[in-house]
C-alpha cells in the first residue's frame, strides 16, 4: 500500500517559493494499476518522485508498504530503491554502450547474486517482456518500442514490489504504447506488481485501476 | 557484466577523444621524465665525484680564468701526505660538429692509472697507451656514439690551442662506470706539448689546467689543501684546491638556473594536461548527465557514481603514463647521449628507474586531478532536478 498523507514539496528558485504540491493525501492499494494525470506543471512528476523515494517531501508523510520515507537519508533511499522500485522513463535511458542483457543486469551489480544467477535473472526479465532473442542487440539497434521493454526489463530484473512510470508512452506510437500499456497491465496483474504512472496519455484509462488528477499541485479528484 | 565493463565501455564511446588525451598524456609525461632526469643526473655525478681522498686544484678564480704552471705539480707532490697526483689539460677537441662534444683532456699517462683507480682501466690497455705516444684511452659512450673502435685513428680539431688537430691512434676504453668517466678522451700530454712547440715563443707550453691529487687519508685532506694553497698563495697563478666533491657542486651549479628553468618548463607542461585532462573528463561526463541520473534512481549511490567517474580518468591517466614513462625510459638510455655545451655533462640523459615509476605516479595524480571534481560534481547531482531536465 502506498500511503500519501498531507503531502507538500516547495522547490526555492532564490527568493521565490515554488509549491509543486499541497497537501496531497492519496491511498494506492497493493497490486493496483494507478495513473497520475494532469496539465503540465501540475505536480505529477513531483509526486511520483516523492513516491519513489527520489525526492523528500517538505512536510507530510509517504509510506510505502509499511516503509515511511520521510526522513532517509540520501543513501538509505538509494538502498530502498535498489530493493524496492523499478523505474521506467519516457527516453528509456538505456545506457548506448551496453547491449540490452547489459542493461537489463545493471540493477544487480548492486545485489550480492552471482555471475550465473544475474544472468538467470536477466534471462527471465528478457523472456517476460518477449526479447530474449534481442538481448545482444545495443539500444540503437532496437525500435522505440523495444528500447522501452527492455528498460521494463530492467526495472523488473530485481523483482521489486512497485514500478514507477514516468511517461512510458510518450515517445511512442499508437501500436507500442498499447503494447507497452498492456504489458504493464501483465505485470500488474500476474505478477502482482504496484504500477504507479505519469501520462498524458488518454489511452491509459483503459488499462489502469484508478486515476489521479493533479492541477496546480492538488489533487483534484481520484477515481477507485 | 561489472562495474569493469561499464568504465571499458565507457572508454570506448568516443575513441578519437580517448585516443587524443591519453597521446596527450604521454607525451606530457614522456617530457617530464625527461626534465626530471636532469636534477637525478646531477645526483649521479656527485654521488661518483665523492672520493674521499682525492683534491682537485686549478686556477684560484676558475678553470675558465687560468691556467696553472706545470711545474707546480712537482711542489705539490713534494707536500706530506701527497700519495699520487696526476695533472690535466683541457682540450676542447671536436671530432665532427662542436655541439657533437664530449671532454677531452691531456694527462699524465705515467700516473693517471693510480689516481684515477676507480675508472677501472684494463691493465693491458694503459700499459700501451704508456706506451703509444699518440695513444687515447676514450669511454665507452662516446666510441658507440661515433662507431670508434679500437685501433682506429681519429683526428681532433681544436679552437682552444691555436686550432691544431691531433691523430690519435686509439688504444682502449674506459668502462661505463660513472656519467663523466664514460665519455672522456684522455691523450698523452707529452704528444700535445710537442703539438704546441711551435707556438711556444707565446707562452702555449707548460700549463695545465688542474692536478688531481691523492692523498694517504681522508682526515688530512684540509691539511694538505690548505698547505697547496698557501704555497702558491702570491705567486701570479694562486691555486684554489678543492674536494672532488666540491669541485664537481661548483661546477654543476653553474647549470642550476638552466635546469629550473626547465624543471619549471616541464611542470608547466603537466599543470596544461591536467587542465586538458579536466576538461576531457567534464566534457565526457557533461554528456552522460541522463546515465548518471538513471544510475541513481536505480540505486547507485554517490560513491560507487564517484568511483566509476574517477576510474575511467585514472584509466586514461595510467595509461597514458605507462606509455609516456617506459619509451622514455628506454629511448633516454639508449646510450648514444654525450656532453652537449647548453647542459654540459648533464645532457647525458641516463633516466633511473625511480624517475620512470614518478612519471607514472604523476600521470596518475593528473588522472585523480583531472577526474575528481566532474566526478564529484556528478555523484552529486540532485536525481529529481536532473530527471527534469532530461524528461
Amino acid at each position: 500500500m502506498i500511503a500519501v498523507n498531507q503531502v507538500s514539496r516547495i522547490y526555492r528558485r532564490g527568493a521565490d517559493e515554488v509549491h509543486a504540491l499541497e497537501g496531497v493525501n492519496l491511498q494506492i492499494p497493493d497490486g493496483t494499476f494507478a495513473a497520475l494525470m494532469g496539465p503540465s506543471g501540475s505536480g505529477k512528476s513531483t509526486l511520483l518522485n516523492l513516491i519513489a523515494g527520489l525526492d523528500q517531501p517538505s512536510s507530510g508523510d509517504i509510506a510505502v508498504n509499511g516503509q515511511n520515507l520521510r526522513g532517509l537519508s540520501e543513501d538509505q533511499l538509494a538502498a530502498w530503491r535498489a530493493a524496492h522500485v523499478g523505474f521506467v522513463f519516457q527516453f528509456y535511458n538505456l545506457i548506448p554502450v551496453l547491449s540490452a542483457a547489459e542493461n537489463v543486469e545493471i540493477p544487480l551489480l548492486l545485489t550480492r547474486l552471482s555471475k550465473a544467477d544475474r544472468r538467470q535473472h536477466v534471462e527471465t526479465a528478457l523472456s517476460i517482456v518477449g526479447l530474449t532473442e534481442r538481448k545482444n542487440h545495443r539500444p540503437n539497434q532496437l525500435s522505440g518500442g523495444e528500447q522501452q521493454r527492455v528498460a521494463i526489463a530492467r526495472a523488473i530484473v530485481v523483482d521489486p514490489q512497485l514500478l514507477v512510470a514516468d511517461e512510458p508512452t510518450g515517445d511512442l506510437d499508437a501500436k507500442n504504447a498499447d503494447d507497452i500499456l498492456t504489458l504493464l497491465r501483465q505485470l500488474k496483474n500476474e505478477f502482482r506488481k504496484t504500477v504507479v504512472m505519469v501520462t498524458h496519455d488518454p489511452r491509459a484509462e483503459r488499462y489502469v485501476d484508478q486515476i489521479f488528477h493533479l492541477d496546480k499541485g492538488i489533487l483534484v479528484n481520484g477515481t477507485p | 557484466m561489472s562495474t569493469w565493463t561499464l568504465i571499458r565501455r565507457n572508454l570506448g564511446r568516443n575513441r578519437t577523444r580517448t585516443i587524443l588525451t591519453t597521446l596527450a598524456i604521454a607525451f606530457s609525461i614522456f617530457l617530464v621524465c625527461a626534465v626530471m632526469t636532469l636534477p637525478s643526473v646531477r645526483d649521479s655525478i656527485l654521488a661518483h665525484s665523492s672520493n674521499g681522498r682525492r683534491l682537485v686544484v686549478h686556477h684560484k678564480y676558475g678553470i675558465a680564468y687560468g691556467n696553472l704552471p706545470v711545474a707546480y705539480a712537482q711542489r705539490v707532490r713534494n707536500i706530506t701526505h701527497v700519495v699520487g697526483l696526476n695533472h690535466l689539460t683541457w682540450f676542447g677537441g671536436i671530432y665532427t660538429e662542436a655541439k657533437d662534444f664530449f671532454p677531452s683532456y691531456a694527462v699524465d699517462s705515467d700516473t693517471v692509472g693510480e689516481t684515477l683507480g676507480e675508472y677501472q682501466f684494463n691493465p693491458t690497455e694503459l700499459d700501451l697507451f704508456q706506451k703509444t705516444r699518440n695513444g687515447a684511452l676514450v669511454g665507452i659512450r662516446t666510441m658507440q656514439k661515433f662507431g670508434w673502435k679500437i685501433g682506429d685513428e681519429v683526428t681532433l680539431r681544436n679552437s682552444v690551442w691555436f686550432d691544431i688537430s691531433l691523430t690519435f691512434k686509439l688504444v682502449g676504453t674506459i668502462p661505463d662506470v660513472n656519467p663523466v668517466s664514460s665519455t672522456l678522451f684522455l691523450f698523452q700530454r707529452r704528444y700535445f706539448e710537442e703539438a704546441l712547440r711551435p707556438y711556444e715563443n707565446l707562452g702555449s707550453t707548460g700549463w695545465i689546467s688542474q692536478m688531481v691529487v691523492m692523498i694517504d687519508a681522508p682526515e688530512n685532506l684540509s691539511t694538505v689543501s690548505a698547505a697547496i694553497d698557501e704555497q702558491f698563495r702570491n705567486s701570479p697563478q694562486p691555486t684554489l684546491t678543492e674536494t672532488e666533491f666540491a669541485f664537481t657542486a661548483s661546477y654543476l651549479s653553474a647549470f642550476d638556473g638552466i635546469i629550473q628553468v626547465i624543471m619549471l618548463v616541464g611542470f608547466l607542461v603537466v599543470a596544461a594536461i591536467i587542465l586538458i585532462a579536466a576538461n576531457t573528463a567534464a566534457m565526457s561526463v557533461r554528456e552522460r548527465i541522463n546515465e548518471v541520473a538513471t544510475l541513481k534512481t536505480i540505486g547507485f549511490r554517490r560513491r560507487t557514481i564517484f568511483s566509476l567517474l574517477v576510474s575511467e580518468a585514472l584509466l586514461i591517466a595510467s595509461l597514458g603514463g605507462l606509455l609516456g614513462a617506459v619509451p622514455a625510459y628506454f629511448i633516454l638510455n639508449a646510450g648514444k647521449s654525450s656532453w652537449s655545451p647548453f647542459l654540459g655533462p648533464l645532457s647525458l640523459f641516463l633516466m633511473p628507474v625511480s624517475v620512470m615509476i614518478q612519471g607514472v605516479f604523476i600521470a596518475l595524480f593528473v588522472g585523480i586531478l583531472a577526474g575528481v571534481i566532474p566526478s564529484r560534481n556528478a555523484a552529486r547531482l540532485n536525481v529529481a532536478s536532473a530527471l527534469r531536465q532530461i524528461t
